[in-house]
């Protein structure tokens, strides 16, 4: 593991590899502080100009995004009290206190340490317990394949989102996309309704880009005009030093939080936005100043960051080892990984790791750039929010125009990205899971391909007679049908009981 | 006919309308797939039927279930409306399909001026200009002044063609 480590280090250290790093830092913080288009979206808008990269090189630049959003979406939520990036939401609820109350450098500065000793520990325990993962990767086999994708599938669509009913319609449909284009098994054309263009499958790459940054760029549309961030309006007493020993202060915390995100990361496509309210919950339950909470208490911002940055680590484990993405940036990756000829799923720990090792080290190294960056701007990185989002949408969205166009000189690829865009704001205005849409369209090959494989070499009691197929078959079960089932099994509450409890 | 015509704007302005609009698009959509299903090999089909007859149905029963929700809020005595996901001023509605429109007009009109008019000195198709103009229309309805629009849109051209088509060799 340490030579892969080096190895990949020296990849990413050769140039232009810090260049890469070094942009997608500085562009993970732009998107990260515009409220509205996060992470995921800025990845999916900038697949296009990764396909001419090198693999390692477009991936960890694709990493160094999705990794530093969520810094830039802390100074946004300290700042103006929206939450830049979806995971930074809990940070709100102290950070912006802190700068009414005079101190929006030592929350910025505060939340910046934090991350960084989360995104450590995170990377640390994801590197662990890599081993372990990929001995179990070794392990399995068609149908263990094939229950991952479904499992994985159903697991996403009960925790996110508001229905399991419309989750698993979201997965059902992202199936059907990807089951365009050519049969695994007989090589035959299907569904392409006898059009050269879907010959090969809908391409990805406009998919996402409609689908992720769709809705985020009509959202920065009608945001349309600047606000100033409080600390530019008003006095700001406290340090960069202040944040560094409100963080040693509360190192306890620190690790207990970046446990309880590198936890959270593990659930797949939780993502972290749970990791952060469940730490800032925890903070709150253990702290000595529960009053403060919510009017600027320092640990109500040390909490939610720590293991924003630690769940990143989490999230590793099961996108790169099993292909179920963590979250949503997480699928945006993967579908990275499909685009530059990478074996997402299995069989990436079962092959070659350099690439594991490479998104580990661009999972660290650009959040390390983006926090002396934001170190070093404070509060003055506020100056982003005054762009209008009214001009910056239109921008944004012609350089995704012509650039997808640019990769095939295909007019219906921009044609296919509108449409994902509408697809993709009807699915969010009406709850529609567009995460277990991306994983349908992810895993489809790979879920078609291993049932085929499975039904072949071991017929059908290949699913049900082979442990870990099994368990995660039950598992699948456990999730549709246990929390209905829990509901009609629990007792239900008497209401003369509440009368009996009075004195 | 005007109070005919704020009426079916103000009908198809209700959230539950689209919901139901948005539900029959996906189940048109899945019961394409499902015809097209007959026309190939049992291998070829298994799968995508196992996946599409229960997404299929699972559609149709909520599509039921919005368009009954639907009924009865035409009624008198309508439930409170399903809390739209996207939450927003009625001014924010309009900024948001304007931009929409915008962005399916530059689609419409460089493809098809790509097809039907003479080719441009230099470029293959009409996106470049398609988006030199949209830029400008777009920007001046937001209130943008002349010099800045220029500017971006200036700015914006030359910084693609130097990361499209010099660096990345792509061909506008």
């Amino acid at each position: 593991m340490i030579d892969g480590l080096v190895a990949a280090f020296q990849d990413l250290m050769t140039w232009p590899g810090p260049l890469y790093l070094g942009l997608g830092a500085l562009i993970g913080l732009f998107v990260g502080i515009l409220p509205g288009l996060g992470g995921a979206g800025g990845m999916a808008l900038l697949l296009p100009f990764t396909l001419g990269m090198e693999p390692s090189y477009g991936l960890a630049f694709l990493m160094a995004v999705g990794v530093t959003s969520q810094m830039g979406g802390q100074i946004t939520s300290i700042l103006v009290s929206v939450p830049g990036d979806v995971p930074n939401a809990a940070t709100v609820l102290d950070g912006y206190e802190m700068t009414k109350r005079g101190r929006a450098t030592e929350a910025v500065s505060a939340g910046t340490f934090a991350g960084i000793i989360g995104a450590i520990i995170g990377m640390g325990l994801m590197l662990a317990l890599l081993p372990l993962a990929q001995q179990l990767v070794l392990a399995f086999s068609y149908p263990e394949f094939f229950m991952i994708a479904l499992t994985g599938l159903v697991l996403i669509s009960r925790l996110t989102g508001k229905s399991l009913h419309k989750g698993l319609i979201a997965a059902g449909l992202g199936l059907m996309i990807a089951f365009i284009g050519l049969d695994p098994v007989s090589g035959n054309p299907r569904f392409n309704f006898d059009t050269l263009y879907l010959w090969d499958g809908i391409d990805l790459t406009p998919t996402l880009i409609g689908l992720m940054a769709g809705v985020e760029m009509i959202a920065l549309f009608s945001f349309g005009a600047n606000r100033t961030p409080e600390a530019m309006r008003g006095h700001d007493s406290s340090g960069i030093g202040d944040g560094f020993l409100a963080v040693v202060r509360n190192w306890w915390l620190v690790i207990r939080s970046s446990l309880i995100g590198f936890g959270a990361g593990l659930v797949p496509g939780i993502s972290g936005t749970l990791a952060s309210f469940l730490s800032y919950g925890h903070a709150y339950r253990t702290s000595k100043n529960r009053e403060e909470f919510g009017h600027g208490a320092v640990e109500g911002l040390i909490a939610p960051e720590t293991a924003n940055d630690a769940d990143k680590g989490g999230a590793m484990l099961p996108t790169l080892a099993f292909g179920i993405p963590g979250g949503v940036s997480w699928a945006v990756l993967l579908s990275g990984l499909l685009l530059h000829g990478v074996p997402a799923g299995p069989n990436l720990l079962r092959g070659d790791l350099h690439i594991v090792y490479v998104l580990v080290i661009a999972a660290f190294l650009p959040r390390l750039f983006a926090a002396c960056i934001v170190l070093a701007l404070g509060t003055r990185a506020g100056v982003v929010l005054r762009i209008r989002g009214d001009v910056l949408a239109p921008v944004i969205v012609v350089i995704a125009l012509l650039s997808v166009y640019s990769l095939r000189n295909e007019p219906i690829d921009v044609v296919v990205l509108i449409a994902c865009a509408f697809l993709g704001y009807g699915m969010v205005r009406y709850d529609f899971s567009r995460l277990t849409f991306i994983i349908g369209l992810v895993l489809g090959g790979l879920f078609e391909q291993s049932y085929h494989q499975t039904m072949a070499t071991f017929g059908p009691s290949g699913f049900f007679t082979r442990p870990f197929s099994l368990a995660l078959l039950l598992l699948a079960m456990l999730t549709l049908f246990g929390p209905p089932l829990w509901r009609l099994a629990r007792p239900q509450r008497n209401p003369e009981d509440k009368i009996d409890a009075k004195p | 006919m005007s109070h005919l015509a704020g009426s079916a704007r103000a009908l198809l302005a209700r959230p539950d309308l689209g919901r139901v609009v948005f539900d029959l698009v996906l189940v048109a959509i899945l019961a394409l797939f499902i015809s097209a299903t007959p026309d190939l090999r049992p291998g070829s089909r298994l799968v995508p039927l196992i996946v599409a007859v229960p997404t299929l149905l699972g559609m149709l029963v909520r599509t039921t279930f919005d368009v009954g929700r639907w009924a009865r809020h035409r009624s008198a005595e309508a439930e409170p409306e399903p809390i739209d996901a996207l939450q927003e001023s009625e001014d924010e509605s309009r900024r948001q399909r304007w931009f929409a429109l915008w962005a399916v007009a530059f689609v419409v009109v460089a493809v098809l001026s790509t097809n039907y008019l003479p080719g441009i000195f230099g470029l293959n198709t009409y996106f470049v200009p398609a988006a030199a103009i949209g830029l400008v229309v777009l920007l001046r309805a937001v209130r943008v002044s002349w010099l800045k629009t220029l500017l971006i849109t200036g700015g914006l051209l030359t910084f693609l063609y130097y990361l499209l088509a010099v660096f990345l060799h792509a061909r506008l």
